[in-house]
């Protein structure tokens, strides 16, 4: 019975529209990392057990929008199956969004932008590092983090030209022969990533 | 109430879904790597699944789909299977709109 409770109340609490929602965009302050209202409810009804730990108190808090613009941007950049980037201090990063090549400085405007195939670079003083991103969204927050989330990418160095080649005449011609709606976008897809791979091998 | 103008991309008026766009340009990305890294991401492509009819009720020998269908032409020809099954119109592969019965293909 005590544990529908403590359900009912976690429940209560995560409808309160707190500071927690990734994209608001108000300027909030650091949350502090235990479940207060939770907390308070729990010894009303139990006082003598001890409160157990809510998904809130172990999560860290969000670091708060700074008033001043910050001098570097936090990247995360990371893949299904790996972390690219985690927590590492930039100056800028480049990234293909489907409305071209969007460049994000600290204190950049909060953004979700998805991303077409394309490069992105990460800026570190005189460091460029390029990657090749299939597609994926990039969010901006308020306070200077940038988190990248991209279902394959790759360092520009690891694609062979010829192969890119060979695919962008196949799907050229399949573009041509195709008949039905889905073979026409298969095969533009494939127009369309081949060429970016182009464009990243020689730019 | 508007109209629904918003310009949708060509693969969404294709039929093809956010998620299956973005898993056919990793594959060719994927595809255009250099070796051994095109070996070592080859292992991300592999698909494994099993299909199976169900029949009055009871759930027929699941055919075990070998992970050798992967990438862009797995997903055409999973995406073919499901309508083959849909279009057949039986009672058996088919979701009818009673909802209660399970669809045996789940992505």
């Amino acid at each position: 019975m005590l544990r529908h409770a403590a359900r009912r109340l976690v429940s209560r609490t995560a409808a309160a529209p707190t500071a927690r929602r990734a994209l608001a965009t108000a300027e909030v302050p650091a949350e502090a990392a235990e479940d207060s209202t939770f907390v308070e409810a729990w010894k009303k009804v139990a006082p003598n057990i001890e409160p157990p730990t809510t998904p809130l108190s172990l999560m860290q808090p969000r670091p708060p929008t700074p008033a001043t613009i910050p001098t570097k941007l936090t990247v995360n950049f990371v893949l299904p199956y790996k972390s690219e980037i985690a927590n590492k201090e930039v100056d800028m990063v480049i990234v293909p969004a489907t409305t071209g090549q969007m460049g994000v400085l600290p204190g950049h405007v909060a953004t979700i932008a998805e991303l077409k195939p394309g490069v992105l670079s990460v800026h570190e003083g005189n460091d460029v590092t390029k990657y090749f991103v299939s597609s994926g969204f990039a969010f901006v927050h308020a306070n200077s983090i940038a988190d990248i989330v991209a279902v394959e990418a790759v360092p520009v160095d690891q694609i062979d030209p010829a192969l890119v080649q060979k695919g962008l005449a196949d799907f050229t011609a399949k573009l041509g022969s195709a008949s039905t709606d889905l073979e026409k976008a298969e095969a533009q897809i494939g127009v369309d990533v081949h060429s970016a791979l182009n464009a990243a091998l020689t730019g | 109430m508007s109209a629904t103008t918003a310009a949708v991309p060509f693969w969404r008026a294709a039929g093809m879904t956010y998620i299956g766009y973005s898993n056919i340009c990793a594959a060719l990305v994927r595809n255009c790597l250099k070796e051994p890294f095109k070996s070592e991401a080859a292992s991300r492509e592999k698909v494994h699944f099993s299909i199976s009819k169900w029949a009055d009720g009871k759930q027929e020998k699941p055919m075990q789909r070998a992970p050798a269908l992967c990438g862009v032409w797995g997903r055409v020809l999973v995406a073919s299977l499901t309508l083959a099954c849909a279009m057949r119109g039986d009672r058996d592969s088919n979701p009818g709109p009673s909802g209660h019965r399970r669809c045996p293909l789940r992505r």
